[in-house]
């Protein structure tokens, strides 16, 4: 072992450029492999859908690379597939992501079509009806599919069909079929632009360059000022909500367990990540693991996890169980969530998990997207370029209390949402 | 081979690849049985799989639970099982990789296979079984696995049948892991952040003294030539069709595989060279603009997937809403129709290595990948498959691709499974 200090992402290594129009860029050069990877986001998401156009903005999103003023689609996808490169653009429920992944010496091409398809898409007619049909079908899949019954259910339990987080991101058939062109193209007019853009290069190029380079794609762009609405307030439960969605024909239940969880920014979201570490993650899946899958034999798989995120996301449970033992699973999932509130976590018990998030970066930092993804984070939610850096320190200053805190504060074990889908039983 | 790569085998019969690169602090550990569905016998379908989730999330050395010796070092592991093997690893900050090595060396030595245990894990097996199952497509390739190959093992799914499952005993598995968990029919792998030579002294150290076992015993199975179309059809709940269509195709080793790879790229899209899949898109390829862009079919997809034995060929898609599999079939047909009667042109040539050359670059961003590939690429032919495989791809020519088309696409070679959606 060579026990070699690789050096962690940080303010000197870091090339940051705000530009005229809005958009944040950040550079990493990262010579050990010939190829680059590039992340970003747009301020522009599902929150930003009218309450009856569901799916409007992921049907936006997956127009653009459906022809633009210079390419159409086959030209767009003959260019990336001959360089063996990939270019995605994706709607969620905040943001816009789109990304790609290419040898260096592609650079100029693939920024070319980068900025053709977010500046110029074109909407043409026949893409769009493409588009919809290949929506409609996996919506319908989805209609068939316990894991993705139980995570719409699950959302629209929690927060109710009145706020943006629980109504679908893809949609529902009815509203989908009902979204004309012109609608997508307003929406793109009026909400895709580079204000708020944050992109991340990373890879084998340096970083003038790169910044050079985006800038003579992306720094002409205009597009939509930046126009977001606040995230509605979301209710807090004040009991136990349950769903079940019948599925028949199949083998397995899925359910999701859950609550409303912190946002990215809340103060003690890194001690309701460790929480979550403790209780779903950690090792073959924490003490869920141990317990509903390892002692009981509940299920194949039983986890938490914490979505975060620039509004309050769900920090959830999922298992996937036999259906006749879902009461049985339920049962044990509350049994631990009630155990993570009530009794502080044992000091091993906490170090383990430290350990485990921190030593856990370098391996996220192993791939050049996954260092975009992580530097696009810092940026997104301001936690500063040095970020990766106090990491450590600020995992390592967690104490029992402050996990029993943050799980008493978000993890009522007496008001969770709960959705079912599979077979009904009995 | 150089200081930072070596390939040694133990006296004991056990295989070890090492290879240095430093470019990340980390390093990872592999694992690697010749022992997989493949291995199985009747009645006993799913022993192999069932072993790996023993020896894997229930293994425990020193007491404490394996996967928490590693995450507690900020590192993950898992274990997977397939028709031709059965791998464990771990990646983890380089400087610990030492633990991963105990661990394996523990994993070697034997396992009691406690009855009540296995019975606690035979509910989370089943469990993995019905999660399978409730994927149409799973359902489907299950049952068209089953049709292709009449003789051959491959004609199992690794998750082995339900009537096993709940009848396996500890037995069955202490029997199996005394058969193919000897030394002599291990692969060690590590690739990452440490000094090979340091390494292997404490390999040696470690699995040196580990007994070799007799031979296990050699699967002898040829599956006959296919003398016919076959057909099947799968029905149940659910409102979306999906097509499937398998043909036999050799085994890795053959001269004719990289001809395929590029038929493969042609017609689907590349493959990936990272261990979970996900290449890049494949809309260009001709299968797509056939299916996709006609609006028959939301997505198309082909697999190949290097194996000991001659393995099968898919090509899969999924029906669009409103039309109808036996369009799907016939635009599929035409598309085969069409590649074995007229060459490929050189630029199609060309795209196909250029993806290949990129998904093989993105891939050794990982170690980890690198790791399943070294390793994987020892049990179905030698690591120099992986190496030499961008020159040997770049010497395909059109005339190969076609002549493959030729050989391996025809009507008589197909297996062609349609998933009928009845309702609700």
């Amino acid at each position: 072992m060579t026990n070699r200090m690789t050096s962690i992402p940080g303010p000197e290594s870091i090339i940051r450029q705000k530009f005229p129009n809005g958009m944040t860029v950040l550079v990493y050069e990262d010579f050990s492999s010939p190829s680059v990877s590039i992340f970003g986001q747009l301020r522009v998401g599902a929150i930003g859908n009218p309450s009856d156009k569901a799916g409007l903005a992921s049907f936006t999103a997956g127009c653009l690379m459906r022809g633009t003023s210079r390419r159409t689609f086959q030209q767009i996808y003959e260019e990336l597939e001959s360089i063996g490169a990939s270019v995605k653009v994706g709607s969620g429920r905040n943001t816009t992501g789109f990304g790609a992944k290419f040898l260096t010496e592609d650079l100029l091409c693939v920024l070319d079509i980068m900025a053709d398809v977010l500046q110029t898409p074109t909407f043409p007619v026949n893409e769009v009806e493409k588009e919809r049909g290949e929506i409609l079908t996996d919506l319908q899949e989805r209609s068939h599919d316990t894991e993705r019954m139980a995570a719409l259910t699950f959302h629209e339990l929690l927060y109710g069909l009145d706020h943006p987080y629980g109504r679908s991101v893809i949609g529902y058939p009815e509203a989908v079929k009902d979204i004309n062109r012109d609608e997508l193209e307003s929406f793109y007019r009026t909400r895709f632009g580079p204000q708020g853009m944050i992109v991340a290069i990373v890879g084998a190029l340096k970083a003038e360059d790169a910044l050079k380079a985006w800038e003579d794609a992306f720094g002409g762009w205009t597009g939509a000022k930046e126009d977001r609405a606040p995230l509605a307030l979301s209710p807090r439960l004040t009991e136990i909500s349950e769903a079940r969605v019948n599925i028949p024909d199949k083998t397995q239940a899925d359910l999701i367990l859950g609550f409303v969880g912190p946002s990215r920014q809340e103060p003690e979201y890194l001690d309701a990540v460790l929480c979550n570490t403790i209780l779903g993650v950690f090792g073959m899946m924490g003490r869920l693991g141990e317990v509903v899958r390892d002692k009981h034999g509940l299920a194949y798989y039983c986890y938490s996890h914490i979505e975060g995120g620039l509004g309050p996301g769900p920090w959830a449970v999922s298992a996937g169980v036999d259906p006749a033992n879902v009461e049985k699973a339920v049962k044990s999932i509350i049994g631990e969530i009630a155990c993570i509130c009530n009794k502080t976590v044992p000091p091993r018990e906490l170090n383990d998990s430290k350990a485990f998030i921190i030593g856990l970066l370098p391996l996220q930092l192993e791939t050049n997207s996954g260092i975009a993804r992580t530097i696009v984070s810092m940026e997104l939610y301001d936690l500063g370029l040095d970020y990766l850096q106090q990491y450590a320190d600020l995992i390592n200053d967690i104490t029992s209390k402050r996990i029993q805190a943050v799980a008493q504060k978000y993890l009522d074990p007496s008001t969770y949402a709960l959705a079912v889908a599979g077979p009904a039983t009995g | 081979m150089s200081d930072k790569f070596v390939k040694r085998q133990l006296d004991n019969g056990l295989s070890v690849l090492l290879k240095e690169t430093h470019h990340a602090p980390v390093a990872t550990f592999w694992a690697w049985y010749r022992a997989g569905s493949r291995n199985e016998w009747d009645g006993s379908t799913g022993v192999a799989h069932w072993i790996e989730h023993m020896l894997g999330m229930r293994f425990k050395l020193e007491g404490k639970p394996t996967s928490d010796l590693i995450a507690r070092l900020g590192g993950v592991s898992n274990a997977a099982t397939s028709f031709d093997y059965t791998s464990y690893f771990a990646t983890l900050p380089a400087d610990h990789i030492d633990i991963a090595l105990q661990i394996e060396s523990a994993r070697m030595q034997g396992y009691r296979f406690r009855s009540k245990l296995v019975d606690t894990e035979r509910t989370v097996i089943i469990s993995e079984r019905q999660w399978l199952e409730n994927e149409s497509q799973n359902l489907l390739f299950e049952a068209l696995q089953s049709v292709a190959f009449q003789v051959h093992p491959y004609r199992r799914d690794a998750i082995g049948y339900l009537c096993d499952l709940r009848a396996i005993t500890a037995d069955d598995l202490r029997h199996f892991h005394r058969t193919f968990y000897v030394p002599n029919n291990a692969l060690l792998v590590a690739v990452g952040d440490f000094q090979a030579k340091t390494l292997l002294g404490r390999i040696d150290e470690l699995f040196g003294s580990l007994k070799s076992g007799p031979e296990p015993p050699k699967i002898h199975a040829v599956e006959p030539p296919q003398r016919g179309e076959r057909r099947m059809t799968i029905e149940g709940k659910g409102a979306t069709a999906y097509v499937q269509l398998v043909v036999h195709v050799p085994e890795a080793r053959h001269p004719d595989f990289l001809a395929l790879v590029a038929l493969d790229s042609i017609l689907a899209g590349a493959g990936s060279f990272t261990m979970l899949g996900g290449g890049g898109s494949n809309a260009s390829s001709r299968l797509y603009r056939a299916l996709v862009d006609t609006e028959l079919a939301i997505d198309v997809s082909g697999s190949l997937i290097p194996a000991i034995d001659p393995f099968i060929y898919l090509l899969a898609s999924t029906v669009r809403a409103g039309h109808t599999p036996a369009e799907v079939e016939a635009a599929l047909d035409a598309e085969l129709t069409r590649i074995v009667n007229e060459p490929v042109n050189e630029e199609e040539l060309a795209k196909a290595l250029k993806q290949a050359k990129a998904q093989f670059v993105y891939g050794s961003e990982s170690v980890t990948n690198q790791g399943y590939w070294y390793g994987w690429s020892e049990i179905f032919a030698d690591y120099a498959w992986f190496e030499t495989y961008l020159d040997r791809l770049a010497a395909v020519t059109v005339d190969d691709v076609q002549r493959v088309a030729n050989a391996y696409l025809g009507r008589n070679n197909r297996t062609v499974g349609y998933y009928i959606p009845g309702g609700d």
